[in-house]
């Protein structure tokens, strides 16, 4: 997420070079505690609050929760001489990561292949790689594997925050992760599709298995469908609390499309309704800037936030129906009565 | 030694006492600032204090979604990482000190072009050593030396997991690499202090040059030396980014020197930032107390120690 805020910033910089914007990449939970008391005009989260989270808003205060960008987290691994990409369920996934299946020529992962694919894989032990710090790309990753898997979820579950993963590595950051599945063969571990899609051919991913049963390999058109599905299956309305929404679940069951890419996550921007009220702290200015700013990151940063030497970063652009919906939740921000945008 | 007269203190005593008030402010400055930690650490950890008491040490399990926090398995893998790296960067960090020292001085060229490569070992940011242990050292490890260690060691317990490269031996090996230009440049120093009269009275007696050496010269350096270990292993304890590249980040027991580990400072790294609640901010600053204790503890038995040796022997360094 970071990169892709650093590009906006520095895009906007050039459209609005009046407008300073600055930006500290501190992690969702510093992002909530600091809308949260006022220290930041707009917070911004991989998650959405939980209800404690929301307990602790100022009285009163009205929290708006804006889908501004969504990511994929796809498993990536390291087998020497498989180019095919290989098929993998929730379930078999979260087997994996706990520890449960060890070997890569199991059968819970060959019944999943093709014959041929099926007999490429080695009799060699898995090497689980994950994140060692917390983050929003493992958020979505576990939330995944623990609507998959029962066991998962009661012994480990889901957070933004470090989690006490029953076997692996840990590797600092997605770079980190990337590196050590570069390095090591027969490994495998959760990474953020915009890291592959910066360093094309160089990780060899896996397919996912979605609620329609098809096997889908993340691209930037299937993540922006499963948000789309996403949306349609109902986000939480205007003013409404957040808490527990994810696309993951949502889209778990959804079999009305047959191309979502089932590990897909909308990263939010949190902004209170009322700018103009104490616990806001912002000026009239600053309001006015801060949504133009979010305005145009969800009207026209979204083509995939060019940078200034026209590569994409790989974020998948968010799907018109959230881009309708955030337009509607910004025109409902009011200084002193009056709506900003 | 008697006290100045009077009026021979009255002209310039105001320069004195400025000078006075100037250092002292510094000195009661620095305590103020390690006292004034000391504080903060315990008051931003209350929180986590009053709730997991003294299990937050003795206790194994760290997972944040669940709200428990114990860091053994953390302070375990700082002291063996930190025990590695003396084990393996005292004899060699001595080593070039004496020869630095002892036989160089012949050819002072070579000892000057070592010395001031070794110090350039020191200046390399730890950062660099992070990547480059990733990067380098992680698959020679895994590849070479671990699946001979196994082989042939693999009946201790020691050597007995399966060898991935990011582990407490790999880190060790890192912090090795980090801790020599320190160890080598006291050590150095504090030889170099040695009298030559040692040395001669030795040779006069018809020891050879390893027995003058390790007879005369080293028992003399002992408690210099033994500072310059402390520094190193003070550096080992409190090294961050090159250990959390290389060391595995897991937060089990480590059974063996090739399982993955965790350190505390690894630790304060990842979590930084990606709390989300006020028990785990608690408890993350608490790490920072432990490890600020621990460095104390260190501290302090080290100069125990070496209060014992210099106390016991005829010489004064």
């Amino acid at each position: 997420m970071y990169p892709l805020m650093q590009a906006w910033i520095n895009t906007y910089s050039y459209l609005q070079p009046n407008v300073q914007i600055s930006y500290s990449a501190v992690g969702s939970g510093k992002g909530i505690a600091g809308i949260t008391s006022g220290l930041y005009t707009v917070g911004e989260s991989d998650a959405p609050l939980s209800a404690a989270q929301y307990a602790k808003l100022p009285a009163n205060s009205t929290l708006l929760t804006i889908p501004i960008s969504d990511s994929g987290i796809i498993p990536a691994y390291n087998l020497p001489g498989i180019t095919a990409h290989l098929n993998f369920t929730g379930n078999v996934l979260a087997e994996i990561f706990y520890g449960s299946i060890t070997m890569w020529n199991d059968p819970r992962i060959a019944n999943l292949q093709s014959a041929s694919v099926a007999a490429q894989l080695p009799a060699h032990a898995i090497q689980v790689y994950h994140r060692s710090d917390g983050s929003g790309t493992m958020y979505g990753f576990t939330q995944f594997l623990s609507d998959s898997n029962s066991t998962w979820k009661n012994n480990i579950g889901y957070s933004t925050s470090t989690l006490a993963w029953p076997v692996g590595i840990g590797c600092l950051h997605n770079a980190g992760v990337a590196d050590c599945i570069a390095t090591t063969p027969y490994s495998i571990g959760p990474l953020e599709i915009a890291y592959e899609i910066a360093n094309p051919g160089q990780i060899n991913y896996g397919a996912v298995r979605n609620a329609y049963g098809n096997y889908i390999v993340a691209n930037l058109t299937n993540i922006s469908q499963a948000l789309a599905a996403g949306v349609r299956n109902g986000l939480p309305s205007t003013d409404a609390q957040w808490t527990g929404f994810s696309v993951i679940q949502a889209t778990f069951n959804d079999t009305s499309d047959a191309y979502i890419y089932p590990v897909s996550t909308f990263t939010y921007a949190l902004v209170y309704q009322d700018l103009s009220a104490s616990y806001a702290s912002t000026s009239q200015a600053q309001a006015v800037a801060a949504l133009n700013f979010l305005s145009w990151v969800v009207n026209n940063g979204q083509s995939s936030a060019p940078t200034s030497s026209g590569s994409t970063l790989g974020y998948p652009p968010l799907p018109s129906s959230a881009v309708t919906l955030d337009n509607s939740l910004l025109a409902t921000i009011t200084y002193n009565g009056t709506p900003v945008l | 030694m008697t006290a100045l007269p009077k009026e021979k203190r009255s002209s310039g005593s105001k320069g004195d006492l400025v000078l006075k008030a100037v250092v002292g402010a510094a000195a009661v400055g620095v305590i103020a600032i390690l006292v004034g930690l000391g504080v903060e650490l315990t008051s931003g950890s209350w929180l986590s204090i009053k709730t997991f008491g003294l299990g937050f040490i003795t206790g194994s399990t760290w997972n944040p979604p669940r709200d428990i926090f114990n860091v053994f398995p953390f302070i375990l893998g700082t002291l063996i990482t930190s025990a590695l790296a003396l084990l393996f960067g005292l004899p060699i960090g001595l080593g070039v000190a004496i020869f630095l020292s002892e036989r160089a001085g012949r050819a002072r060229g070579l000892g000057a072009a070592l010395g001031s490569l070794v110090e350039l070992l020191a200046a390399v940011p730890s950062v660099i050593y992070g990547l480059w242990g990733l990067l380098v050292l992680v698959p020679f490890m895994r590849e070479y030396v671990e699946p001979t260690l196994k082989t042939y060691l693999g009946f201790t317990q020691l050597f007995n997991a399966a060898p991935f490269g990011l582990d407490l031996l790999t880190a060790g090996v890192v912090l090795t690499i980090m801790i020599i230009p320190t160890i080598s440049a006291v050590s150095r120093d504090v030889l170099n202090a040695v009298p030559n009269s040692q040395r001669e009275a030795m040779y006069s007696l018809g020891a050879t040059d390893w027995e003058v050496t390790r007879k005369a010269v080293l028992p003399y350096a002992r408690s210099g030396i033994f500072g310059a270990t402390i520094l190193g292993l003070g550096r080992a304890v409190g090294e961050t980014m090159a250990v959390t590249f290389v060391v595995g980040n897991a937060t089990a027991i480590p059974t063996s020197l090739i399982s993955p580990g965790y350190t505390l400072t690894s630790l304060i790294v990842n979590q930084f930032g990606t709390t989300t609640d006020p028990l785990s901010d608690a408890a993350l600053v608490e790490v920072g107390l432990v490890l600020f204790m621990l460095a104390l503890v260190i501290n302090f038995f080290a100069r125990v120690l070496v209060w014992r040796m210099t106390r016991s022997t005829k010489f004064r360094v």
